[in-house]
This record gives C-alpha cells, structure tokens and sequence, in this order.
C-alpha cells in the first residue's frame, strides 16, 4: 500500500490546492467571510482556570470502524467500506444511527494549566501555557471517520508499521496526543512524539498521563479487548536540554529512571541501555513520547529524535526513517516565528510525510506569510474548503495540508 | 476583575469634555481616542492580537464607508447616500495600483455584496488586504443601513510591530455616561485579547483630538 493510497491531496476535491500568486487572494476571502465573530478573545479558552475540563466526542462510526478492524485480519478495502458514504460532513450529531453504537461517547479530559507559567516574567515562551481552542476542535473532526484526514491517522493500518505522528509546538494539553493514541492503540503499533520547548514538558507529560486513560477505557472494548489487558504502560521521556553539554551530545532523562547522572561516559551508557530497552517496547506496542523541539534550534533537536525513534527499530521497519503525520495547531502567530516554524516543517516533511496545521485567523499579515514562506521553501500546500470543516471550525479557523514539493 | 472602575475613568471623561467643551472648543468633532501601552508582552513571541468588537455608540459618525455591490446593493447604499461602486467601476480602475491605493486610503471601511466579494480580490489585487481592510459581507435580506451602522459602531484591536496601539471609541459629542460606556467596553474587551490580561497593559490614556491626556490605567 503506498502513501498515496491512504490520503492523496491533489485528488481529494475537499481541499483546494494554494499556489504564490493565490496566497493574498485566499487570505482575502477568508478574513472576509469566515473572520472570527465580535468579542472573541485570543483564541484560550480559559486563562484563569488550574483544571480545565474539555471534552471530546467520538462519533458512534469510530465505535464500528475500530471494531471491524479487529475482528477481522486486515484487508486492504477494510477501512474503505467503514466510512460514511455520504460527502457532507457535518459536526459530531449525538443521536446519528449507524454502525454498532447510536450515540457517541462523550470523553472528558482535565487539562492542568500551567498558570504560573503564563502569569511569569519567564524569559521563554509562555503561549504553550494553556489549552488554545482549536485543538479539541481538530481532534474530534479528525477523529470523526470519513472526515478529511481521518484515514493519515486511521488508514495506516494496512502498511503494517506506523503511523509515526510529530506534534510540533503542543503546549501543555497533551489533547492531541490523547486523541491520537487511538489509531496507535488500534494498530497496536505507532508512535506520537509530543514536542515543545523544554519548560513545557513536565505539564505536557503530566497531562498526558494523567488523560490518555480516559480515552483508552472508551474505545478498548470497541477493539474487542475487554478481556485483554490491552494497553501497555507508555513511555514518555524528555530530553534535558539544559545539561547538555556544548558539544551536543544529548543526554536524556527518563520517565520512570532515576535522576540524571554527572559524568557525559556514563550518560551516553545510559543512553545506550535505554535504546536496547525502548527497542523492546517499540517492537511490542505503541509508544508515546514528550521530546524537545525548538523551532529555533530544529535541526539539532529532530535528529535527536530520528535517532531516538529509529536507530532502535532499524532492522524492522527498513529505510522507513521519517515521520507519516507531523500536526501542529495554533502555532502559526507570530512572524518573527514564521521561519523557523516553516524551517521545522520542511526538516520533518519526508517523501510521504503528511503535514496538518490547524490556525485561528487572528493575523492576516502573518497567515499570509506562513503561506508564502512555506510556498517558497519547497513545500506544497492545501486548505480545506470550508464547507467540509465541522461547524464549530468554519469561521475563525482555517486547517492546511502540507507536503514536500 | 476589571482594573479600571466606572467612577475613575468617570472622573477623566468628565475633565477631558470639560476641556473640549469649556477651555478650548474646537469648531469639529473631536474624536476620543484609547491609547493602549503594553508591557510584559514579547511581539516576537506572544500570539500577536486581532479583535473586533461592537459598541453601543458609532465613535466616528463622519467614517466613511464604500459599498462594493451588485445592482441591488448600489441602489440601496445610494438610496441612504453611502458611496457605493459596481462591479463595473471597480474593473474601471483597470487594477491601477495607484488607483486602489487611493480608494483604499479614502474609505475607513468597506461593504461587499455577499456574491460579490470573491471576486474581489480578483478585480482590486492585494492592495486591500495590505490595508488590512476586508470588506464585510452584506446579503439582500440584510437591512443595508443596519449593517453600515454596525460597521461603523465596531472597532478593531489590532497589534502591529509596535507595543502601543490607538483606537477611537468616541467623540465629544457623546455624553458622559455614553462616553464612560465605551471606553469600559473597549478596555475591557481589549484585556481579553492580552494573554496575560491586566499585567500586559501598561498604561490606557484617554485623549480628545486635540486636548491632553488623561490616564485611566
């Protein structure tokens, strides 16, 4: 099964395919007709609470689709036949009849926010500080099969490996990365990294942990695995960027292993040991992981993540060494961060790397020049006409689709 | 939790028409000016902040406003005596950059017959959306005036590269509570564009075209 097979943008008539001179054009009409509303705020949606409940809707079709896929061995045309037939897709409808279940499962997460951290002089960012609109938006849309990009996350099935997922700016929700354990859990095999700067990975690796089981206990039964104790434990790890030394060598700190250790010999040991111990897990079940991504020192960063990811599983997956999915949402804001966010993207955007960028339109000089820059850089992009985002999504946001040239 | 209490900037309003009306009275409309100072945000971090909201008074009655319509609008925005341009005249400018530049300099605003604004940008190039001026869409069922008056009674918040911003959100032709009004909306829908709300603002001063400032923050 190619990439193309599970999602090819040039021939779904949903997106629309953006070129340079069209870029000024486009972001015209949508901040024309699908600007956000009066008495919007930034785009949190709260900034004031520590917890901050958010829920996530799994439409019934999800209950059937996961189902059929594990009760039978794997067919190509399987995932095909599950989708909806019908071409317009509209929000979440609870009491919607088909497939196995009538109602969808409503899931709840709470979120910690990291208030001290947005409320600080911190000399860093502090925008990943709290949960922005649009990602509980874009998960439950794309979790929603028939949907535009339900298959990059659910259609890899077929291929046997993956899908490899990379979030990029993810903030400290951790609601994507909860979202996303589904096909990974499903396919029993996959990876979701998690990435940000480092002072956001404590609160992102909390909220993960502390939110991936609800999701897991409404759709494990869904896979027919009731019986089975079906999820094993994740692994998260950081890498401790401040200890590390200039030569670049990368010592890292895991999880569930004791504090960091002093001496660079000892750490590469450690490094080494975990590599065998993390080829275990990767070769037996999904993985998740919380790693630092600094758009602005990427290049460094992502090639401590390729070897992390796949030194370890080299000899199982072949030449595959690049990601299926990178998404990022709400992280297109600023232009002095244009570059490198889009110098990021292009690092990470293999042959058949799928990219997706979720944006609120706040910015019309600034969403212009993502576009033109990511034009520019090599990359090809797509926006999702706006009739084919769920209702909640079609003004005030815009979802792109980017690939390599 | 507000910072700025109706009292205080009561106190400002009523010394800044005071002014106006009483020391030196101008022989226009002054216009009441929010000039916001930020502090603690970093424009080369922070989500930069772009807001609309819509007040209970127009701040600028004397705004002007273009109608980009089909027969129908044109005859209606001529009807209440706004300026108005068909499809037609608009391909007349001939995508003239200087022309479009003009156009986009003389009008504060722009209405679009809903139909019409793909084809917008089409006719007018960017020279609009570098203005930053998107036109709002208007429908046949909409009542044409309604929507001008909202047009006009709507401000926008838009931070630039720059840690301070202005916005008018009156005129000394108001009143004072009228005046108090705005400028309690305006403050505090700004606020909830700052991510960090109150320990962004560094200072909200309120000022007449031509008079001094007052300080309310």
């Amino acid at each position: 099964m190619t990439p193309d097979s599970i999602f090819n943008a040039s021939r779904d008539d949903r997106l629309e395919p953006l070129v340079l001179d069209g870029v000024s054009d486009h972001i015209f009409i949508l901040f024309s007709e699908h600007k956000l509303p009066d008495n919007e705020n930034l785009g949190y949606i709260s900034r004031t609470a520590h917890t901050l409940p958010v829920s996530i809707s799994l439409h019934p079709s999800l209950a059937s689709e996961l189902a059929s896929k594990s009760a039978q061995p794997l067919t190509s045309n399987d995932h095909v036949s599950t989708l909806p037939t019908t071409k317009k897709h509209r929000r979440v409808t609870r009491h919607s009849r088909s497939g196995a279940l009538s109602e969808s499962v409503c899931v709840e997460f709470e979120i910690n926010q990291s208030l001290e951290l947005l409320n600080s002089q911190h000399e860093k960012s502090t925008t990943g500080a709290v949960l922005w609109k649009i990602s509980p938006l874009l998960a439950e849309w794309v979790l929603t099969p028939g949907t535009v990009f339900h298959n990059l996350f659910f259609g890899h099935r077929e291929c046997g490996i993956g899908p490899d997922i990379i979030e990029i700016g993810a903030g400290i929700s951790g609601i994507l990365t909860c979202a996303f354990s589904i096909p990974l859990f499903a396919g029993d095999n996959g990876s979701y990294i998690a990435t940000d700067q480092s002072h956001i990975l404590p609160v992102l690796k909390k909220n993960i942990e502390s939110n991936i089981h609800a999701i897991q206990q409404a759709t494990a039964h869904w896979m027919h695995r009731s019986n089975v104790s079906p999820y094993k434990s994740i692994t998260i790890t950081a890498q401790d960027k401040e200890s590390q030394g200039k030569s670049g060598k990368s010592k890292r700190r895991q999880d569930n292993l004791r504090r960091k250790v002093k001496s660079p010999d000892h750490d590469l040991h450690s490094h080494r040991s975990h590599g065998s111990h993390s080829r275990e897990s990767v070769l037996s079940g999904p993985r998740i992981e919380v790693m630092e991504l600094d758009w602005e020192h990427a290049t460094s960063d992502i090639r401590f993540i390729r070897d992390l990811l796949w030194t370890s599983r080299d000899d199982e997956v072949g030449a595959k060494k690049e990601f299926d999915v990178v998404i990022a949402c709400d992280s297109v804001y600023n232009d002095f961060l244009i570059s490198p966010f889009v110098s990021t993207l292009k690092l990470l955007a293999g042959e058949s790397t799928h990219i997706l960028i979720g944006i609120q339109l706040r910015s019309h000089d600034v969403q212009e020049a993502f576009l033109t820059e990511a034009l520019s850089i090599g990359l090809d992009v797509w926006y999702v006409l706006p009739e084919h985002l769920p209702e909640c999504m079609q003004s005030g946001f815009a979802v792109y689709y980017l690939k390599r040239s | 939790m507000s910072k700025i209490t109706v009292a205080g900037v009561r106190e400002s309003v009523r010394e800044l028409l005071d002014y106006s009306e009483n020391t030196k009275k101008r022989n226009f409309l002054e216009t009441v000016e929010l000039q916001v100072g930020l502090k603690n945000y970093d424009t080369q971090r922070d989500k930069r902040f772009s807001g609309t909201v819509k007040l209970p008074q127009v701040p600028r009655p004397n705004m002007t406003i273009c109608v980009f319509g089909d027969a129908h609008d044109v005859d209606r925005a001529k009807h209440i005596g706004v300026d108005a341009m068909s499809v037609e005249d608009l391909k007349k400018l001939n995508k003239n950059k200087k022309l479009i530049k003009k156009l986009a300099k003389k009008y504060n605003s722009f209405i679009a017959s809903e139909v019409l604004i793909k084809q917008v940008p089409r006719l007018l190039g960017p020279q609009l959306s570098k203005a930053g001026k998107f036109p709002t869409p208007v429908s046949h069922a909409d009542d044409l005036y309604g929507k001008i008056t909202e047009v006009k009674s709507t401000i926008k918040f838009q931070l630039k590269k720059v840690l301070c911003l202005a916005v008018a959100v009156g005129n000394v032709g108001m009143d004072e509570d009228q005046l108090v009004t705005q400028i309690m909306i305006s403050s505090n829908f700004l606020v909830s564009l700052l991510k960090k709300h109150w320990q962004n603002v560094g200072s909200l001063v309120i000022k007449s075209t031509m008079g001094p400032s007052f300080r309310i923050y």
